[in-house]
This record gives structure tokens, sequence and C-alpha cells, in this order.
């Protein structure tokens, strides 16, 4: 590519957008209120607050305002369910203007709230509150709008006004009666429609819940050849209905819980009632208890807040977008954890070992999974300590290398003014640095980047004489390494190893490396996650999980759950399985 | 005592295994004893069995004490703290043997320009790193390695095969009967003896009944590994070299060729030997800070382990001059141990015995 051509795709991407920009959007005023329809505008201005209200919405802001660490009132836990309770406290008045007056002030520069006034049957006022881009348009204007401003007008005495709408008027998918301020707002917010009418001194929220998602996807961090291949997606309902969809039983839980005071995110602990543990179930409802956080934003966000060793380098969950890898996971006694807003679910408690399966290992023949995990293994290792054994063999221990290879080695380093430790960092540092930029960046220059570095580090550094050709060998050869670990968060912890143990390779040799292997291993055998030992079942041994551990065992082989999660029930299937030709020759 | 602080019956057995093995295979074991190094090895693990029913008695007897505690209750409060204060130092000085026999080692072997202290530093703040996590993951570790280990050490057993020569254990005893009993005494005492010093860890294994099995199979099968392994020291490199090497393993592991391509193995091995000292250092380390900590009745012993490790680092390098005397130092120490490990142990459970204890378990704490 050329430098002009490069120029060009750069501009491509910071100029401004071209048309349209001009119509661009007016500077908003302060204090726009939602709801501009003339039915909305003429009964608000009749409206008057009570004052119970605005005793309880002076306390909501104020507690609001304390959570923002601004205000009188000192932060403290539990502030934001005062600050719900306050409006919770509001009850939806008769007088239709009264309750619009009041929610018009909580959502003040909310431009996504639109509230509908309306006559029922000609007559009585009503009012429909719905977030704009959260609901579903046609559903609401087919069987919510439409037989209201069309239909006949309700007739017989308030109390029965809401039966009355339940019951004749509205064809909508679910009603919810409600009391309170507090509780329309709640419903308002997760995307539902609340139908206030005058004179019935109740709400009804109607549910039309509906935005735009993307599509289940192949997963792109776990792919594989056979087996299932969607993945999860950003909605936790329908990342629940992939894992339901797979186990049909009443026992498959979803218990819901909301982390974050702003964003208030759902969470869904996911579990199998008669597997799982109630003790690590307790645990788990108590470290997602003391979460209090303002933004939930991903799963990732919460991992950090319910470790069990906060400083490890190691990850002590695992976090998977593959519904097949979670539903398994859970029927062998793990938890999972699915926040909305992220594709990523995290299983919990892990070991080392689950990070080096992949779902496919159980669908393949058994063989092939015990080889690859192997091969795994092998390369585990090799991406951990290739450029530090290659530092330390060719500067401390140089009779190591068979002669016709050290003089090889010793020609290609001929004029290479670093030493090795230099050399392999710096080349370390640049592969890094490509592999970083190559997901970074968009596709078309993603591409041009990895070419060029490809050949600046394999053909131009060599040739320049600032690397020698065998550090290029074992760098490409540990990048390579490094991919076949199948969890993308084990690759990074690896990755993030092999410096400090090429340190001490190129300060202390073998002898380094081998301090900082033990010390890596003490630091392992002395992790947990959730209470299980991060090496389980290899140390403290546990015989019966090594045949899932160190090899891929046939799976009729493997009657009982892993031991190590403590399941309520550890017998997975019938005991006597094997299959053999027909006659029942070998069982 | 904290769950992190108790280890079960396997994990023992390796912690011993690597322990047992640490030093034992750096040093010319049983060289005096010639031809019948193998023999002296049997002798001497059967010493070290009975040392070992001492000490697992005197264990048993004071369920959940520490050296010092029954010390204390067995002798009373001043001559049981003398006790005590004497085996912390027993351990102190063991561990700054070990620290500089691995020091040396890793000189000579793998890193002949780097100075003997930033060796000796590196392997302590390993192990002080190891036994601050606590004793569970310091065995954990141990029943990573010590299979590696035994796996290797199997492996260059093969390997080796086509250099041994069996006349080299003849003539079966050519020497004076003396000779092997003395070197059958030294092998009791290193290694076998030393491990008197797992008195803080055996209140810690789970189930605490079946601990004094455990203990004697372990030193059994530690027993049949050494003396194999004195057994092919002395066909593959011959009575001559193996007394005069100074790490005679060493010496061996550098006759293994493969295949032309395979040479000079030795630092590859020698690097497994990082393992086994780690063992040996943290048991010795975590012995003194465990130790002290009971002595002084601290709650913890995690903020000693770091002060008590660097004393012994000094102490280390200031014990020898050189490496000849540290293999001379070997006959001494046989005789300087004799009262720590079995003269004191043995004092100690017969008063026990005469004064019905542990009837009056706790009166005294």
């Amino acid at each position: 590519m050329s430098v002009r051509g490069w120029l060009r795709t750069l501009a491509r991407f910071t100029a401004p957008p071209p048309e349209g920009s001009s119509q661009a959007v007016q500077p908003p005023s302060a204090g726009v209120l939602p709801g501009g329809s003339a039915i909305v505008r003429e009964m608000v201005e009749k409206a008057t607050t009570p004052d119970g209200a605005r005793a309880a919405l002076d306390e909501y802001d104020q507690a609001l305002r304390a959570l923002a660490g601004k205000g009188r009132v000192r932060y403290r836990a539990g502030l934001l369910e005062e600050a719900q309770q306050a409006l919770q406290r509001i009850e939806i008045s008769p007088s239709l203007g009264t309750s619009v007056k009041i929610l018009q002030e909580l959502f003040t520069d909310c431009a996504d709230v639109i509230m509908r006034g309306m006559l029922v049957g000609g007559e009585r006022p009503a009012v429909l509150i719905f977030l704009d881009g959260l609901v579903a348009e046609d559903r609401l204007e087919l069987s919510i709008l439409t037989p209201l401003t069309q239909g006949p007008a309700p007739a017989g005495a308030p109390i029965d006004l809401v039966k009355w709408l339940e019951g004749v008027a509205l064809a909508a998918k679910e009603t919810l009666p409600i009391q309170t301020i507090g509780q329309v707002v709640e419903a308002v917010l997760v995307g539902d429609s609340v139908l206030l009418m005058d004179g019935v001194g109740q709400g009804l929220v109607l549910s039309t819940r509906f935005w735009p998602q993307r599509a289940i996807e192949e997963p792109i961090s776990e792919a594989n050849i056979r087996g299932p291949r969607d993945g999860f997606i950003e909605t936790l309902r329908t990342n629940t209905m992939l894992i339901r969809r797979r186990v049909k039983s009443p026992h498959m839980k979803f218990e819901h819980a909301v982390i974050g005071r702003r964003t208030r995110t759902d969470v869904a602990i996911a579990y199998v009632k008669g597997i799982t543990s109630p003790a690590l179930l307790a645990e788990v409802r108590s470290r997602l208890g003391r979460v209090d956080i303002d933004v939930l934003l991903d799963s990732g966000m919460l991992e950090e807040f319910i470790e069990d060793q906060p400083f490890s380098p190691f990850p002590l969950m695992m976090s998977t977008e593959r519904p097949d890898r979670v539903v398994a996971g859970v029927l062998s006694g793990q938890v999972a954890v699915l926040v909305d807003g992220s594709p990523t679910v995290l299983l919990l408690p892990v070991t080392f070992w689950h990070f080096m399966k992949a779902g496919e290992d159980y669908y393949n023949r058994f063989w092939m999974g015990t080889l690859v995990l192997w091969l795994r293994f092998l390369f585990l290792i090799l991406s951990l300590l290739g450029p530090s054994l290659y530092v330390a063999i060719t500067s401390f221990h140089q009779e190591m290398i068979p002669t016709n290879l050290l003089l090889s080695i010793a020609a290609a380093r001929e004029g290479i003014p670093f030493p090795v430790l230099i050399e392999a960092l710096i080349m370390e540092v640049f592969f890094e640095a490509l592999r970083e930029a190559g997901i970074r960046l968009p596709r078309q220059i993603g591409q041009a980047v990895s070419i060029v570095g490809a050949l600046v580090i394999g053909e131009a550094a060599v040739r320049a004489g600032l690397v020698s050709a065998p550090v290029v060998i074992i760098v490409a050869a540990t990048g390579i390494a490094s991919f076949t670990i199948p969890q993308y968060q084990m690759g990074l912890t690896f990755r993030l190893l092999r410096f400090p143990i090429m340190l001490a390779a190129g300060f202390l040799g073998l002898f380094g490396i081998m301090v900082a292997l033990v010390a890596l291993l003490v630091h392992l055998c002395g992790l947990r996650s959730f209470g299980v030992p991060y090496l389980q079942p290899i140390a403290p041994l546990d015989f019966a999980g090594l045949k899932d551990t160190l090899v891929r065992a046939p799976l009729w082989l493997m009657g009982k759950r892993p031991g190590l999660l403590d399941t309520v029930n550890s017998q997975r299937q019938s005991p006597r399985l094997k299959p053999g030709p027909p006659g029942g020759g070998s069982a | 005592m904290s769950e992190r602080e108790q280890i079960g019956l396997g994990q023992l057995s390796v912690l011993m295994l690597g322990f047992l093995m640490g030093s034992t295979l750096l040093l010319p074991m049983g060289a005096p004893a010639k031809e019948a190094a193998w023999i002296a090895t049997i002798l001497g693990g059967i010493g070290g069995l009975g040392i070992a029913f001492i000490y697992t008695r005197l264990a048993l007897r004071f369920p959940g004490q520490g050296i010092s505690g029954y010390s204390r209750l067995a002798l009373g409060r001043t001559a049981g703290g003398l006790v005590g204060l004497l085996y912390i130092w027993y351990g102190f000085h063991l561990g700054a043997l070990v620290l500089r026999n691995f020091g040396e080692f890793f000189l000579t072997a793998l890193l002949p320009t780097t100075p003997l202290s930033v060796i000796i530093l590196t392997l302590m703040l390993l192990c002080a790193f190891a036994v601050r996590h606590g004793l569970e993951p310091v065995a954990r570790s141990a029943q990573v390695l010590v299979p590696l280990l035994v796996v290797m050490v199997a492996i260059a057993a093969i390997l080796l095969a086509k250099e041994a020569q069996l006349r080299h254990l003849r003539p079966w005893l050519s020497d004076r009967p003396v000779s092997i009993l003395q070197a059958a005494l030294t092998i009791m005492s290193f290694p076998f003896g030393e491990t008197v010093i797992f008195a803080m860890i055996l209140p810690r294994v789970r189930p605490a009944r079946k601990v004094s099995g455990t203990v004697m199979r372990t030193m059994l099968a530690t027993t049949a590994l050494l003396t194999l392994l004195a057994a092919l020291g002395t066909v593959v490199l011959g009575v001559q070299i193996r007394g005069t090497s100074r790490f005679p393993t060493l010496t061996m592991m550098r006759q293994i060729i493969l295949a032309d391509f395979v040479t000079n193995l030795d630092a590859l091995v020698v690097g497994a030997w990082v393992f086994t000292g780690y063992c040996k250092v943290a048991v010795c380390l975590h012995f003194c800070a465990t130790g002290l900590a009971e002595w002084l009745a601290l709650q913890a012993h995690r903020q000693l382990v770091l002060p008590i490790g660097i004393l012994m680092v000094g102490m280390s390098i200031l014990v020898y001059q050189d490496v000849s005397e540290m293999t001379a130092f070997l006959n001494i120490w046989a005789v300087y141990s004799v009262p720590f490990q079995i003269l004191l142990p043995l004092l100690l459970l017969g008063i026990a015995h005469l004064r019905g204890q542990p009837a009056a378990h706790g009166q005294d704490e």
C-alpha cells in the first residue's frame, strides 16, 4: 500500500461527517418538560403538587445528590433504597393532572420520555407514558392507542375502571395495576408503558418492552468446528432463554438482582437446584449483595468486585460467550452470573484446568480431546517459557546447545548490538503491540498494519542487524503457542507473566527461571476461586478428578460430577453406559 | 491455627520426601563407606525410622502442640523454654547450612560468575514468599513438584544405565565395618534425623492419628530411593570419582548423552534441584517462624518469616569459608545433631511418660 493510500484511508476516519450535519440539533435549553401534547399541557397547568408529594420529591432529590457526593446529606449504604422509597410513598392521585405534574418534574430534560395525552372513548382524559425507542411502536399503537382512542367510553363506577381497561379495552400482552409514582418510574425506565387515567388513582403497566438487539451470532473469542454456534448477546432475557432452551427443567433457576446505583443493571444468578452446593450459592449471593457501585456495564466489572484474591494475575472466574459451556457448567455444580448488557457470562468457581478446556473437547472423540489437551499443555509451557529459555541458555548455559546449533546462533548474532535479553524484550514488546493494534484498528487498516508489521519485524529488522533471526523465530513460535490457550483471559495472563520470567532468565539464567516458576506455583497453590483450590484436583490431589483434568476420559466413564464443587447430587448419569456391539458384549 | 495451616497425610508425605531428597542429592552421601554406600544408606534409613518413632510418639502424646509447647509441658516453664529455644536454633542453623549447600551448588553448576549472596538471597526470598503464603500452599506445591522430581530422577537413571558398571560395587565389604557404620550414622542424622523439625508441622496434619504411619512409610520409601541413588552413583562414577567429587550427583548427570544431540543436560536437571532446595529451606523457615511464634506466644507467625529469612541468609554466608569446609562439616553435624534428634526427644518422651502426661495437658498454658 502506498503512502498516499494510507493517508487517504486515514483521512476517511478522521474527517467530519460530510452532509446532513448542517441541520445539527439545537442546543437544548434547560428544564424541558416531557409531554408536549395539548391535553397534557392543559391539565398540568391547572394542577398543583400536594405537600406530601412535594416533601417526598425533595427527599428523593437530596438523596440522589448525596449519591453523587454533593449536598448536605452524606453518602451511606442504603441511601439509594431510601430515595426509591421516597418515590414509593407518593401515591398516584385520582386527579390526573397532579400525577402527571409530578412525573414531569421527575423526567425533566429526559427528551426520550413521551407522555401521550388522550381522551378515552372521547370523554375521559388519560395519559400514556413510555420511553421512545424502548417500546414496540406498532404494538403500542395497535393494541393500546387504537382501542383506547377509537373504542367506546367506559361505563360504570370508577373503581371498576382498571378492570374495564384490563378486561375490555386493552389488547396488551401483560398488564399490572400499580399504586405509586415510584412504580411508574421503574416501569417506564425498563421499557414498559404506563397508562394513567383521570379519576382512577391507579396506574396500569402495559408490557411493551422492545429494543433493537444484535442477532445471535457465533462467539468471536470461542469459535469451534463441532458443536453449537450460538453465542450470548447483550440482552439478559435472550441469554437466559438460550440457557433455558437447553435445560428444560424447573430446577434451572435464575435469581434476579439489581446492581449499579444509577445503571440499575439486571443481574441473574443461574444455577440448578439439587446440584449446586447451597453454601456456594449463599456465598455468591452475599458477595453480589455487597457490590455497591454506580455503574455496571459488563460482567468484567463485576468480576473485580467478587474475586477471592484481587491481586492475582490469574482469572478467578471463567467468562464465556457460549451457552453450551454455561449449561455444562451449571449442570456440574457451577453457578453462572449473567449481567444485562454483557455478552459474557461468568462461571464460578473455576480451577486452572477449566481454562485448558474448549467446549469442543467434549463433542469430538475422546482420543482427539485428550491429544488436543496435551498439545495445549505443551504449548502453554512454550508460550510461558519460550523466550526465557532462549535468553537463559544463550546467555548463561551455552554448553547446553549442541555445537552446530551454537555456531549458527553465534553467526546470526554477530553484529547485533544488544544483549539477548534486550533483543528478546524488544521483539516481544513489538509483537504485543502488533497484536493489540490488530484488534483495535478498523479492519481495513488492521490488515495493513499486520502485513507491514510482519514484514518489518520478520525481514527488515533482521537484515538491518537490529535483532537476530533466532529471536524472531522464538517470538513468533511463542505468539502462535499463546493462541492455543482456549480461553482469552488465560492467554492474557500468560502474555503478562512471560515478561517477569524473561527478566528472571536474563539476570539469573535457568536458576532464575526455576525460582520464578516455583514462586508462580506457590501463588497458584494458594489461590482459591470461591473457596475452591485453584489447582485442584492436582494439588490437593483427588484421583477421581484426574480423568477430566490430565486426559479427557470417554463420556461414559464420567459418571460423577466433579468432586471439587461439593455438589448436592454427585451422580451425573447411569454408571454402566459403555456402549458395545449388539447382544451386549461388553458391559 | 487457620484452615490454611492444615495439611493432609499425602501432603505431609510429599513434603517430607522433598525435604529428605533435598540436599541429600547434592552431597557425597555415604562416601566414607566406599562401595558399601548403599548398605550404609539402608542402615541409616533404619536408624532414621527409630528417630521418627520417637518424635511421632511425642506428637501423638501432645496433640496440637509444637516443640516448645510440649517441652514446656514436660519440663516446666524455664527448662522447657530453653529446650524450645535450642530447637529453634537448630532449625535456624539447619536452614542456613542447607541454604549454603544449595548456594554453593548453583554457583558451581549454573552461575559461576554470580555472587554467592545473590543466589542465596534469591532462594531465600522464594522460600519466604512461599512460607508467608501459609503451610498449605507449600505442601500443595510440593505435591506438584515432588512427583515431577521423582520422574526426572527415574529418567536420569534410565539414561545413565548404559554408563553403569556393576564391578564398581565390588568388593562388597572391602573396608572395615566400622567405616560403614560410621557412614550409616552420618546418614541417620543427615538427612533422616533432620525430619525432627517436622515437629512444627505434625500437629497441623489431619487426621492426626495416622501421622505416625505416614511418616514411617515415607521414610521407608525415601530410604529405598536414596539407596538406589547411592548405588547408581557408585556404579556410574566408581568409588574414586564419587568420593572426591564435591557434588557427585552433578558429576553423574554430566555423563548423560542422548543421540549425540542432548548433551550436557545437567543444567536442566540442576534447575530441578531448585525444587528440592525450596522444599527443604521452606520447611526449615516454617519451623523457625512457627516455633518462634509459639515460643513467644504470638498469634501469627507471618511477620517473623522475612526477618528470620534474612538472618538465615547472613548466617549461611558466614558459616563456612569454602566448599571443603562445608563437606568436612558433615561429620561434625552428625555429632552436633545427636542431642536434638535423639537425646532431647527421648528425654521429653521419658519425662512425659513418667509424669503420666498428657493427663495434665493444658494445665500449664
